[in-house]
């Protein structure tokens, strides 16, 4: 049976990868695999919105891309947490726990 | 902010390199999604196509990245200057009445500040301005039938 995916909400985006990268530097392609792992394969993240929302979050200062050799030896652009990076995570971290707890108590009122 | 201009100034200025950067960066992500599916038991031809597919389109992948960059600017400000232009070339009559508001707009504006220049801020073309004085008299006439 597949599994349904659910699409991500307009920006959860920034939220995932930021905490993705709070764990170490990775790539693109690492970070958008753990990201479904982790997940259960519900979230899935579009290669045409990750790598955008990537080069983003670099112009904004939050991570830093060095090219580095991978796993199976080849050139790969990684990227890592800034100390702007882990501030702007706490920051988001906490408005989605306060959103997500605020709308679950909405829906559960009588 | 720093790292955005330098970001900035970079794909600027170093266009080619960022660009082989954008599509080194790409391939790497297909050819890692493909290795995993033909570790998954499907051929090379396969793996590739679904990567493709999924893909979506590579090139709208990597506008949205030059996007992101900030990198599309001086291309987007071109692009939009020649839209403008055509516009107004499309239809003459709105662009006459545009140009004729304009010009007697900015005409009103320099026949005033012309005016108000010369008579408000330009110094009297005389030595020494500061020392000019001016003198009023008056007689004080007092009617002596009303007097009491």
């Amino acid at each position: 049976m597949p599994i349904p995916r659910i699409d991500l909400p307009q920006g959860t985006l920034d939220l995932l990868i930021l905490r993705t990268l709070s764990l170490g530097p990775q790539h693109g392609w690492a970070i958008s695999e753990r990201v479904q792992q982790v997940s259960g394969e519900v979230l899935r993240i579009q290669q045409g919105s990750l790598y955008p929302a990537l080069h983003r979050l670099e112009r904004r200062g939050w991570i830093k891309a060095h090219w580095g050799t991978s796993d199976n030896n080849r050139r790969a652009k990684y990227y890592a947490l800034t100390r702007s990076g882990h501030k702007q995570l706490t920051t988001e971290q906490d408005a989605w726990e306060a959103l997500t707890a605020a709308v679950a108590q909405v829906l559960k009122a009588v | 902010m720093l790292s955005s201009l330098r970001i900035r100034l970079r794909s600027l200025f170093r266009r080619a390199r960022v660009e082989q950067e954008l599509d080194d960066e790409l391939r790497f992500h297909m050819d890692q999604q493909a290795e995993k599916y033909m570790h998954a038991g499907m051929s090379r031809e396969e793996a590739l196509r679904c990567v493709r597919l999924e893909f979506g389109g590579i090139e709208q992948v990597r506008e949205d990245c030059r996007d992101a960059l900030g990198v599309s600017f001086p291309e987007s400000l071109a692009q939009d200057l020649r839209y403008g232009l055509r516009m107004l070339a499309k239809s003459p009559a709105f662009t006459a009445v545009i140009i004729l508001t304009l010009a007697l707009g900015i005409g009103a504006n320099t026949a005033i500040f012309t005016l108000v220049d010369a008579v408000m801020m330009r110094s009297i073309p005389v030595r020494d301005p500061q020392q000019l004085v001016v003198a009023q008299w008056s007689a004080r006439y007092r009617s002596c039938l009303n007097s009491k």
